[in-house]
């Protein structure tokens, strides 16, 4: 997977590059917005991130020219503003995603991975990982052959981890994803709510399934 | 806000004081004077007219009556006018006949009067008129009037002057005294303007120079009403007023930016401490991802204030425009209330909900403010307590009441809890993870949504917290 970052901080296109190209990706930086058109004029990519503030063409301007010229390339646009306004114009002229800046690299890996997910997951009736198998019809989750008995909110929790197995999630992204909290709260609820989860689903059991990365979040994997 | 059309607004008070003082005054001064100059003139116009006409009148009854008495007529021509009345009221007499031959006269009319135009011509008819006429040397009033010598039927012509010239010089130079007298009063009554205008507007340089002195350091500082004019207490009390207000908000401020910066140094320091230990000599790999992952965790709360100090810059901009959506306020509970679930079944406390009512609300506004008053009702309730949320539609409003089982908050906290910043007991609520911007955010909401928060509570027994809406 190919991806470009326009982005004129230097420092913020290094880490992001880094962790991109940690993550599997190949990643092109451009620090202007006439570069970054270039870019992807000449190159094929499944994926731009592209920051509003830009010298020469800023984020709008390229992003209006890219829809024109290439309008299956994915595009998820980076601000410092969190200005409603501004989410509302980017996604008007074809953004995809937007982040807010300061955000959790996590978060922008989660995002970019549910935007190059182009054909929407296969609706699975379930889905397996070491002993533990969840039934998504019906709403049913075991450890070997023991019923696990959780909460529709832990469940939903330890779907949206499974269906992201090995990728590590954000506090604010599951407040998202699982209870449709869209702020900045209490993340540590977060927490509470994978604690309650583990007791549940891990601590019984000689496989431990979830871990917590410190500082970023949780994943769900067999290790 | 300019007024164009009043041309006095570039002036000073002063001295449109003095300019309309001092207008009045003369203005009401001419008048007077005028008033009585015309009286005064009037007066002798009618007493030489009264004089000329019983003159005349005397004439003609002696003509008509004793034509012969020739004797009493030239006393009264001669001798009368003009030997025993003063020098300066003199008076000529003379007769002619219809042939205009002079019958009598006195002395030195001709030499004086011959010329006068209205003695050159008969008169009219009976009319007694008053005529003024001017010698090189003299003023006169004339009158002339025609009689008959006895029953003759001859006519007579009886013709009297009057010298005026020295009431003429009289009037005249009292006419110079009185504009003489008026142009100093006039000056005296600008400088007495100029005065008075100054003596009314020393309160306000008083008032200028109380403002001059204002400056953040003397933010403190009030004018005394008490020893202003009636008409200048109200300002003088809107000023206080104003100042009071200032003096609050620039306090406010400045303890903002101070526990801003306090809160923000000390993750800070946290973050520069640990990075230069940790550079300052080889360490294991677990160690550096130690301090990677704390620094990341400091970083995340620096950037939560971060957020909350823009989101509560962003709603106090009063012209901020917020999108607002028909929201089901016991869905939005019912939905803040899950996400808190886990915690709560962790301190085993009752989290209930009874009532609805739509709203016009910015819904993620409306979901953060329900999450802060949650999330502060769970720290501060002790296990086994319970949480209870009341809706109740009212007239044009919507109440919503959040109740706890808490350890309540004092009284004198209270009125301190939307401050920003502002802490009980802040080694506690560190632990629990805030920094004092949850009820200011609160707060700030509510008022973007025109509602209002109180809090009431009692220690050991718990909070109630009441927010009112006004009605979609």
């Amino acid at each position: 997977m190919r991806i470009l970052v326009i982005e004129d901080e230097d420092k913020t296109a290094a880490y992001l590059s880094a962790g991109l190209i940690e993550n599997g990706f190949v990643v092109d930086i451009a620090s202007n917005g006439l570069d970054g058109l270039e870019f992807v004029r000449t190159q094929d990519y499944d994926l731009v991130i592209l920051d509003v503030m830009l010298p020469k063409l800023d984020g709008w301007g390229v992003i209006k020219e890219i829809r024109r010229s290439h309008p299956d390339v994915r595009v998820l646009f980076l601000t410092a503003c969190d200005d409603v306004e501004e989410k509302v114009k980017g996604l008007e002229l074809g953004a995809d995603d937007y982040l807010i800046k300061p955000f959790a690299f996590s978060e922008l890996l989660a995002r970019i991975r549910t935007l190059l997910r182009r054909t929407p997951a296969k609706q699975s009736t379930h889905l397996m990982i070491a002993d533990l198998t969840i039934n998504f019809i019906e709403h049913r989750a075991t450890r070997g052959s023991q019923k696990l008995d959780l909460t529709p909110k832990e469940f939903s929790l330890l779907t949206f981890l499974a269906q992201h197995q090995g990728e590590v999630m954000s506090r604010t992204f599951i407040a998202s994803h699982v209870w449709n909290i869209n702020f900045d709260t209490d993340t540590n609820i977060v927490d509470v709510a994978i604690r309650r989860l583990r007791q549940k689903i891990d601590d019984p059991y000689e496989i431990k399934l979830i871990h917590s990365v410190r500082g970023i979040g949780y994943m769900l994997e067999q290790r | 806000m300019s007024n164009d059309n009043f041309p006095f607004q570039h002036y000073s008070i002063k001295t449109r004081l003095t300019f309309f003082y001092g207008l009045t005054t003369i203005l009401l001064l001419i008048v007077i004077s005028l008033f009585f100059y015309l009286t005064t003139m009037h007066i002798l116009h009618h007493a030489n007219k009264q004089f000329l006409s019983d003159e005349t009148a005397i004439l003609s009854k002696l003509l008509e009556n004793q034509p012969e008495n020739l004797l009493a007529l030239k006393q009264e021509v001669i001798d009368n006018s003009y030997i025993e009345t003063s020098s300066e009221y003199r008076f000529y007499i003379r007769m002619l006949d219809e042939k205009n031959r002079t019958i009598l006269q006195t002395p030195h009319f001709g030499k004086a009067l011959s010329q006068a135009d209205c003695f050159k011509n008969p008169p009219d008819n009976n009319e007694k008129k008053v005529v003024h006429w001017n010698s090189p040397t003299n003023k006169f009033v004339l009158m002339q009037v025609k009689s008959y010598l006895g029953h003759t039927q001859k006519p007579v012509i009886i013709q009297v002057a009057l010298d005026i010239t020295y009431q003429q010089a009289v009037i005249n130079y009292y006419s110079k005294i009185l504009a003489l007298t008026l142009s100093s009063i006039m000056l005296i009554a600008i400088a007495l303007g100029y005065l008075i205008a100054n003596r009314a507007t020393r309160s306000l340089n008083r008032l200028t120079e109380a403002t001059h002195k204002i400056t953040v350091s003397s933010l403190h500082q009030r004018i005394d009403p008490k020893c202003w004019p009636k008409e200048l207490t109200g300002l003088g009390m809107a000023f206080n007023e104003m100042l009071a207000r200032i003096e609050n908000a620039v306090t406010h401020l400045t303890q903002f930016s101070g526990d801003l910066a306090h809160e923000l140094r000390t993750p800070v320091n946290n973050l520069m401490g640990e990075a230069e230990i940790v550079l300052s000599r080889t360490h294991t790999i677990a160690e550096y991802r130690e301090v990677l992952e704390s620094h990341l965790e400091e970083l995340q709360r620096l950037s939560q204030i971060i957020e909350n100090i823009l989101f509560l810059a962003r709603t106090e901009n009063p012209k901020l425009d917020i999108r607002k959506e028909q929201i089901s306020v016991l869905n939005e509970i019912t939905l803040i209330s899950e996400f808190y679930q886990a915690m709560a079944d962790e301190k085993n406390i009752r989290i209930t909900s009874e009532g609805d009512a739509t709203l016009h609300v910015n819904t993620i506004m409306f979901e953060r403010m329900l999450s802060n008053l949650l999330s502060n009702a769970l720290k501060y309730t002790p296990e086994n307590g319970s949480i209870h949320f009341t809706t109740r539609q009212l007239d044009h409003t919507v109440e919503i009441t959040l109740k706890d089982t808490g350890i309540g908050i004092a009284a004198e906290h209270i009125p301190k809890l939307f401050n920003r910043f502002y802490r009980i007991d802040s080694a506690r609520a560190r632990s629990a993870g805030g920094v004092g911007l949850g009820l200011p955010i609160v707060k700030s909401i509510v008022e973007l949504h025109h509602g209002s928060i109180t809090i009431t509570s009692t220690p050991e027994k718990g909070t109630q917290i009441k927010l009112i809406f006004p009605e979609s």
